[in-house]
């Protein structure tokens, strides 16, 4: 890969810049942090509402789509569709994506504001939750997100070298990328080689003496956090039998019984269990039995949850739910300031749900703008500042043409083998 | 090729005609990857489940007979919305052109705008809302492959009762959509007939118009 972390020249990749026939300096301009989904929808409803706003996408990675790209398991390809409409937005003629930018380092959000009328930040969550449990760093621990990262290129996590020469494999955590990670280390890997999971990857699973994996999970069947999509597929894949443990059903049939036919859609099924729920429903807490059981594995994946982190000394942060502290999208306490996704309500959900969420934003900005809550009377540079803001601090400019020339150089990874026809769904 | 197949679908088969929609197998068209005998329009017998507890069949299941079916022919099925219809008997030659009646249908979206068109017969709901390009925020974001529940759709209670049955597949997709009522469905699993026409289709009104609605009200 051509991007080297350590030395002072970055490269931002940019797509083309587009000459706009009037002039843009009298255009409301907004700034969006992060170019993944929530950033690339709330973009998508700020355009099409407003035919005359100016939209910049900053991501800190040279390519864009966040974790649809890198999080989305590679044997769900249909999932990552999305990232067709994103491009639509991308190549807008009044949206324009600004690759290899790491907000909070090489540009501060207060020099965003200052070039903005508005910045949203919609960075997502880029760290897990931790056990808190000892032996969480020993070697053979990773996290599912460093896990996926891996399967998935992230650079960052190119070099993570999970040790697959064992038998039995650990999974803490019920919810759909615990489902993945497992999925992925006990698929057939006929099945896997039509993906496009990195190189690596498939070599080190068809190395791999893996057999067993075990998701382990603290509360009962009905509270896992998996969707029955994902649970089905488990069920399902072949060559591989699910085990469930029969004490972990007692009392559910009767539990399922009192609720509606609607919400009842289908079975569910268990791992695991640490230890007994208390109580019932979703607010079932997990109350220690004080019963141990030893495990014998050659690997444990942490797939507790994901974790945003604080940006800028400048943005108010909730350290406890590990949010942005909002109201509707409006961060508190701060004029000019937005966030959408996964940093402004946590990180669950599927697509579609950061989908509304970001809707939500972009039309709360839409009624500020209305209103006159944000000043549009005052022109401002937009990306012309921030880039040559970033020149002076090193960074080499360089527009290419084509974003997707862009991520098909960089990284090395197996061709999709799934095509879509994207000129046939069009947002505009 | 053939061992590729679910084994639930091996063990009970039976065959019948299925007019795949919306999909041009021209000769040049960028669908087709190198096949030399190019049938016009294309029909395939369809294996699908036929278990006692329902007789409808897996979405997923018809999407692994299909590919598998083309890849026989040469040909390889690409991620576009198939508009699939289950016909026991008939096999009818539909030419792109013509591709049936015409069917009026009305769509509420979510700000409770109605826009009203003329659909064709055998496109899916989710086509509908792309060809005609009705004012719906993020319609159809998986494109018509059940993995996303965005091309969900409410339908009036006569007429949900007499759609097709629901496939496993689009009720797990359906259990993750914001709004769902008792008549709701995905857009991309709902094919347009003639007797649908007129019907109306909604989407879940938004929380921040009912919202503001709300706020009207209140000043008022």
């Amino acid at each position: 890969t051509k991007i080297h972390h350590n030395i002072k020249v970055l490269v931002v990749f940019s797509t083309a810049v587009r000459k706009l026939s009037l002039s843009s300096g009298s255009r409301p301009k907004v700034c969006i942090v992060g170019g993944g989904p929530a950033g690339f929808y709330t973009a998508q409803h700020l355009l099409k509402a407003q035919d005359d706003v100016i939209v910049d996408v900053y991501e800190r990675l040279p390519v864009p789509f966040g974790l649809v790209r890198f999080g989305v398991a590679p044997d769900h390809p249909e999932v990552k569709n999305v990232i067709n409409t994103f491009t639509q937005t991308a190549q807008h003629e009044r949206c324009f994506f600004h690759g290899n930018v790491n907000v909070g380092v090489d540009v501060t959000v207060k020099e965003l504001k200052k070039a903005y009328h508005a910045v949203v930040l919609s960075y997502g969550a880029e760290a897990n939750r931790c056990m808190g449990v000892p032996g969480e760093d020993l070697a053979g621990v990773f996290s599912a997100r460093d896990f996926v990262g891996w399967y998935n290129g992230l650079p960052s996590n190119q070099k993570l070298n999970p040790d697959l020469n064992c038998e039995t494999v650990v999974i803490l955590g019920q919810g759909n990328v615990a489902l993945d990670v497992a999925r992925i280390l006990l698929s057939p890997l006929d099945m896997l080689k039509k993906t496009d999971i990195t190189q690596h990857a498939l070599e080190a699973l068809t190395a791999s003496r893996v057999r067993r994996v075990l998701i382990v999970g603290r509360r009962g069947p009905l509270q896992i956090a998996g969707t029955i999509k994902e649970v089905r597929e488990m069920i399902n894949l072949p060559d591989t039998t699910a085990d469930m443990l029969p004490a972990d059903f007692k009392g559910i049939s009767e539990t399922l019984k009192g609720r509606n036919a609607e919400q009842n859609s289908g079975t569910y099924f268990c791992f695991p269990c640490v230890s007994l729920p208390q109580g019932s429903g979703e607010d079932a807490k997990a109350v220690p039995t004080g019963q141990m059981e030893d495990l014998e594995c050659g690997m444990v994946i942490s797939s507790i949850g994901y974790k945003s982190l604080p940006i800028d000394p400048c943005v108010p942060f909730e350290h406890r739910g590990a949010i942005i502290p909002n109201d509707m999208g409006r961060v508190l306490d701060t004029a000019g300031l937005y966030c959408s996704g996964w940093v402004k309500r946590g990180p669950t959900g599927v697509i579609a749900t950061t989908m509304n969420d970001s809707f939500d934003t972009a039309r709360v900005l839409l009624k500020d703008m209305k209103e006159g809550t944000l000043d549009l009377s005052v022109n401002k540079p937009g990306a012309q500042e921030i880039t040559a803001l970033l020149q002076e601090r090193g960074n080499t400019h360089r527009n290419t043409q084509k974003k997707k020339n862009a991520d098909c150089t960089l990284f090395s990874r197996k061709k999709n083998t799934l095509l879509t026809n994207s000129q046939k769904f069009k947002t505009f | 090729m053939r061992s590729r197949l679910p084994l639930s679908i091996m063990n009970h088969l039976e065959y019948v005609c299925v007019c795949v929609c919306n999909l041009d197998f021209k000769a040049n068209s960028p669908l087709i990857q190198r096949s030399e005998q190019l049938p016009t329009y294309i029909h395939y017998a369809v294996a699908y489940t036929h278990s006692d507890t329902h007789s409808s069949c897996s979405s997923m299941a018809l999407h692994v007979c299909v590919r598998s079916l083309l890849s026989t022919n040469g040909l390889r099925l690409l991620n576009i919305p198939l508009g699939v219809r289950l016909q026991p008997k008939q096999a009818d030659l539909h030419s792109s052109s013509s591709l049936g009646s015409k069917v009026l249908l009305h769509f509420v979206n979510q700000s409770g705008t109605k826009t009203s068109v003329n659909a064709a017969e055998g496109e899916s709901l989710l086509d509908v809302v792309i060809n005609k390009n009705l004012n719906i925020d993020g319609f159809g974001a998986c494109e018509g492959t059940l993995a996303c529940s965005t091309c969900h759709l409410i339908f009036e209670d006569g007429v949900y009762e007499k759609l097709d049955s629901v496939a496993d597949e689009e009720m797990d997709m359906m259990d993750l959509a914001y709004g769902l009522t008792k008549t709701s469905r995905l857009g991309c699993q709902v094919i347009v007939e003639c007797w649908m026409d007129g019907m109306t289709v909604r989407v879940p009104q938004d929380i921040k118009y009912q919202r503001e609605a709300q706020e009207v009200k209140n000043k008022q």
